[in-house]
């Protein structure tokens, strides 16, 4: 990794770059490519074949039963290794739109790149990726693929995707869970703004037809620290009545409905086995994907 | 001041309150400049408003309130709020502003065994003083001013405006300089001199005048006459009204409020307005007991100028006391008579001194020396050189110059009149000339002068001050008299003229002279009801006249109408009757002023050929009391009360004017040139603070043939005002309600100022009030920031945020 990649990994330069995957190129290559392996693996047990160990390969998955009877060394291949399918989720509803003060970027533009970084680096791995768009439903549905041109398909769903008018995200996992006739991985990209217990049982049903999911909580900056100052009319984005208030008698109060709300969202993560992963869009993509990662493989090594 | 006080600058009370105003309208601005921001979280937001509008409500309004109590409070605080009479007052430092109002009238003098009242007045006064602390104020007062040169009626600021100890120390050195002096207290002007305004600022709470007074009882008795002006209680209103409470503090005598006294309150001569040089007279001293009990044996002194030794010495008569129920003194009336052989033994400025001693047995019950004396001041005449030119009528029966002659000289060394007599105008010319025997009364019967000299040498004797009569009769040219003396206003001697002779048969009825009608000129006076009224009785019958008409306003027929700018009677000593004798009719006899001298017109013959018989008692009366009073020099003015002004008429070529005071020597007044021509310069010297003999003194050309000035003076007779030596003291009772709602408190002495403090019950809270406004103003932004309204809260994240901030801590 050169200081040269780690600049484009700022989101001040990756708003100046335009295209999808060249932006996704950039922050898996300029940072995650870095990582010893790819923290993505199936987890399928179920034995596929034995492959004559070279090199390179992970020592824990060698046979050795059939070592010791025949002095050569064999890895063993289970059926679903090589052929993880992740479903990425994202969120498009106008609630994404937001682009706080100092960032010139939306918390859609925010969850596109992360979304588009981890479908490179999944198809680069051999393992297939698919797609899914919601706002209060889901809206756009791309299967599962593993080849160059459906990863460039993927990346171009995003691009295109228009915001949709409100956020109903249990709903949309309910559908997505569903849909899914193989037990994958699945990626959620939202600012969760919706009722936190339908959260709750949307990720759980999800959990319950034995996919692993990832919630990626995209946040403005602007929504954990609610800077304002003056008297404002906060106009709603997905079609709520407008509210005057002060912001500064408001600051604390809001400050806490945003801890309660994302420590109901934490505690149903732990609870399902589900990494919860915030992201402020304010901050440098990479370093927020990548250490992610590597804290998730190194929790896979243990 | 209402019980919830009052305000020394309402008007910034007033912006206060409108200020108070500005953090709403703030509120409201902004309220109308909302800034709109989308937002997409807005579950949070609306979850957060839903569960607590109420408190942010009522937070607002706290902080909103705050604000505007701030600048209300401020507003209070600077419009100097001063309260009394409520528990607020109780909270502010009493700070006193304390005027000493101290008697320093004549009473004080007295002495109650070996102390002075004065000498308590300034005992109180230190002890006032030095109950002050370091934020009082003080200003000191004295009834009477206390420099010998300006000592009067007139109250003097000792010590202005003093703050603090320092304050109260040059207050307590200008004690040093209080003494009584002779003038009486004028409290009314004395209290006007203390008005807070004048004396104090408007931060100067508290206010309390401490009167230190011997309390006499003259001073505080209401007027006699209903409806009459109440100065005293018209002054203490005054003080109400500028918040001052009144603290009287009496020192005067004993404890049954009645200090003995004896004085002379008057000194006047018995009978007759003038005292002539060798010739005696009597004066009557009016004397009275102010004390409880009879006074036996008292002496009466009388001293002629400077004379060491009396004149006379007189035992006075018993001296009952002060009517105990009214209080009013009861005086005697002692006659001195002074005979020729101790008289005056010349003309000129003169004075006469008594002196009211006690009984040897009985010293105490004199307490009060100086109204014990009196002056009297007298311009003693001399002999008055009367000048006739005077021709007898056609049917006269005597000659005028006779009768004149008989009326004014044949008493030998009682004479009080010289006569001389000239025959024709050149003898008038000579006469009026003549340095040797001036003439002061000149008359001229049945007889004009004709030649210019004459009539200009007899304008100039009246205008320099000499005094004329004028008869008419049969010979009298009065075409030639009007022509010089009334035809050209400036050589006018009166506003009257002669008209033409008019006689009657004596068989038809006399005109009549009005006896029953007394006019303004004081002459009518002895005719009508006087001391002449015997004239009456026979009066005389006039059958030839020449009526006096106006100057101006020539007429045959009718009466005479006022000269311009005077009343007719100004002028009239009597009238004829008119028609069926109930009118008046045409002038008779007319006198008045003329430059410096006076004229007396007559409109009939110096002689009974116009009025037959009983003339002669009427001109008896009306020459003998004319002469003096025409050429009477005014004593008016000549004899005045301590505090009042001395005012004195002098020569026109008077120079090198010196005034000499008893005790001070001489001193330069200050001489008002004589307005007009007809005026004399004046010497007005409004501060006469001494009793004594004053003189005035200066000097005048030398007469024609000699070459040494001449030097003249006036006297002036100048007494304490009498009615101070009564040391009767008022009742306090009637001294607190003199003036309804004046909070005047009357005590016997302020024993180290207790009293003074217990008076101090208004307070000003403007400090307390300024504490109030910084705690405002240090509470608001503590409860903004408690609150969540700090700016410094703004740039905290919430803990979500800080987790985002740190992802590697961040997953599950």
């Amino acid at each position: 990794m050169t200081s040269d990649s780690r600049r484009y990994l700022d989101p001040r330069v990756l708003d100046r770059i335009e295209g999808l995957d060249l932006k996704a190129r950039l922050v898996v290559e300029g940072y995650i490519s870095g990582l010893h392996k790819s923290p993505f693996r199936g987890f399928s047990v179920e034995f596929a074949e034995h492959r004559e160990y070279v090199p390179g390969d992970d020592i824990r998955f060698l046979d050795w039963k059939v070592f010791g009877r025949s002095d050569r060394l064999y890895i063993k291949r289970y059926e679903d290794e090589t052929n993880l399918e992740a479903t990425l989720v994202v969120d498009v509803s106008k609630s994404m739109e937001y682009r706080g003060g100092g960032v010139e970027h939306s918390k859609l533009d925010y969850a596109r790149w992360a979304a588009a970084a981890l479908a490179y680096l999944i198809t680069q791995q051999q393992d297939a990726v698919g797609l899914v768009l919601f706002d209060d439903q889901v809206r756009r549905t791309l299967p599962t693929g593993n080849n160059p041109v459906h990863l460039k398909n993927v990346i171009g769903a995003l691009d295109q995707a228009a915001p949709g008018p409100t956020t109903g995200v249990a709903k949309a996992l309910k559908q997505v869970s569903e849909a899914l006739r193989r037990k994958g991985l699945v990626l959620l990209f939202s600012d969760l703004l919706d009722d936190a217990h339908a959260i709750s049982e949307g990720l759980k049903a999800v959990r319950h037809r034995g996919h692993e999911v990832i919630v990626f909580h995209v946040l403005d900056r602007d929504e954990t620290t609610f800077p304002f100052e003056r008297l404002t009319r906060f106009l709603g984005l997905e079609g709520t009545d407008d509210v005057i208030a002060d912001p500064e008698a408001l600051r604390a109060a809001y400050l806490a409905e945003v801890d309660d709300f994302t420590r109901k969202v934490r505690r149903t993560c732990v609870a399902n086995r589900i990494d919860y992963v915030p992201l402020d869009t304010a901050e440098p993509l990479g370093t927020t994907l990548s250490a992610y990662l590597a804290k998730r493989d190194a929790r896979r090594r243990r | 001041m209402t019980p919830l006080g009052a305000f020394l600058h309402p008007a910034l009370l007033a912006t206060g309150a409108a200020a108070a105003a500005v953090p709403v309208i703030i509120h409201l601005l902004n309220r109308r400049r909302v800034r709109p921001q989308a937002w997409a979280a807005m579950t949070w937001l609306l979850a957060a408003l839903k569960k607590h509008q109420r408190r942010l409500k009522m937070e607002n309004w706290l902080i909103l309130a705050l604000r505007c109590a701030a600048l209300l409070v401020l507003g209070t605080a600077l419009a100097r709020w001063v309260v009394s009479d409520s528990a607020l007052s109780a909270l502010a430092r009493p700070r006193r502003s304390v005027v000493l109002l101290l008697d320093t009238s004549y009473s004080t003098a007295a002495r109650d065994g070996a102390r002075a009242v004065a000498d308590r007045v300034r005992e109180e006064a230190d002890k006032v003083l030095a109950s002050l602390g370091n934020d009082d104020v003080v200003a000191v007062v004295v009834s009477n001013d206390v420099r010998t040169d300006r000592s009067g009626t007139r109250p003097q600021l000792l010590v202005p405006r003093a703050v603090g100890r320092e304050g109260a120390s040059r207050a307590r050195a200008a004690l040093g300089s209080v003494r009584p002096t002779e003038a009486r207290a004028s409290w009314p002007d004395a209290l006007a001199a203390c008005a807070p305004k004048a004396l104090l600022q408007d931060e100067d709470v508290n206010r309390v005048l401490v009167w230190v007074t011997d309390l006499q009882a003259r001073d505080w008795r209401p007027p006699t006459s209903r409806g009459g002006t109440d100065a005293l209680r018209d002054a203490i209103e005054a003080l109400r009204r500028e918040q001052a409470s009144i603290e009287v503090v009496d020192v005067g005598g004993r404890g049954n409020g009645v200090l003995p006294n004896l004085g002379v309150t008057d000194l006047a001569l018995s009978e007759t307005s003038d005292v002539f040089a060798g010739q005696g007279f009597e004066v009557v001293a009016r004397v009275v007991n102010h004390g409880t009990r009879t006074v036996d044996g008292a002496t009466l002194r009388l001293f002629v100028d400077d004379a060491p030794a009396p004149v006379r010495t007189v035992r006075a008569p018993s001296l009952p006391p002060t009517d105990p129920t009214t209080l009013a003194a009861r005086e005697v009336a002692v006659p001195l008579p002074v005979p020729r052989d101790v008289s005056f033994r010349s003309s000129g400025a003169h004075t006469l001194r008594v002196e009211l001693t006690p009984p040897e047995a009985d010293p105490g019950a004199d307490t009060l020396g100086l109204d014990s004396r009196r002056v009297l001041a007298l311009d003693v005449r001399a002999r008055l050189r009367v000048l006739v030119w005077a021709q007898a009528s056609e049917k006269a029966t005597f000659d005028p110059v006779e009768f004149l002659r008989g009326l004014f000289v044949g008493e030998g060394p009682g004479d009080v009149f010289e006569l001389d007599a000239v025959r024709d105008e050149e003898g008038l010319r000579r006469a009026l000339g003549d340095p040797a025997r001036p003439p002061g009364f000149v008359v001229l019967g049945n007889r004009a002068p004709r030649s210019a000299e004459t009539q200009r040498d007899l304008l100039r004797f009246v205008r320099e001050g000499g005094a004329l009569a004028v008869f008419s009769g049969d010979a009298f040219d009065h075409q030639a008299f009007d022509a010089a003396f009334t035809a050209v206003p400036a050589s006018r001697l009166l506003p009257f003229r002669f008209a033409a002779p008019e006689t009657r048969e004596r068989r038809d009825a006399p005109w009549a002279l009005d006896f029953g009608r007394e006019t303004a000129h004081p002459m009518s006076k002895a005719f009508v009801s006087g001391e002449a009224r015997f004239v009456q009785s026979a009066p005389p019958r006039v059958f030839g006249r020449t009526r006096l008409l106006p100057a101006d306003a020539p007429s045959t027929t009718g009466t005479s109408t006022p000269p311009p700018g005077r009343a007719a009677d100004d002028f009239v000593v009597l009238r004829f009757l008119e028609g069926d004798g109930s009118q008046p009719g045409p002038v008779a006899v007319a006198e008045g002023p003329s430059g410096l001298g006076r004229v007396m017109y007559v409109a009939t013959a110096l002689d009974d050929a116009w009025a037959p018989g009983a003339i002669l008692p009427f001109y008896a009366v009306l020459l003998n009391d004319g002469a003096l009073a025409m050429t009477r020099t005014s004593s008016v003015g000549r004899n005045v009360a301590v505090g009042t002004a001395l005012r004195a008429s002098l020569p026109k070529d008077a120079t090198a004017v010196r005034l000499v005071i008893p005790g001070r020597g001489e001193e330069t007044p200050t001489v008002r040139p004589a307005p007009t021509e007809e005026e004399r310069p004046e010497v007005v010297h409004d501060r006469v603070g001494t009793a004594g003999m004053w003189r005035l003194v200066y000097e005048r050309p030398p007469e024609r043939g000699t070459t040494t000035a001449r030097r003249e003076e006036q006297a002036f007779g100048v007494n304490p005002d009498a009615a101070e030596g009564a040391l009767v003291r008022a009742n306090v009772a009637a001294v607190e309600n003199r003036v309804p709602g004046a909070a005047i408190r009357v005590s016997s002495g302020l024993g180290e100022g207790a009293r003074v403090q217990a008076a101090a019950a208004q307070s000003e809270l403007t400090r307390w009030l300024l504490w109030a406004v910084l705690g405002v103003l240090l509470l608001e932004p503590y409860l903004a920031m408690r609150f969540g309204r700090h700016d410094a809260r703004a740039a905290r994240p919430s803990p979500a945020a800080e987790r985002v901030a740190d992802p590697t801590g961040g997953a599950s």
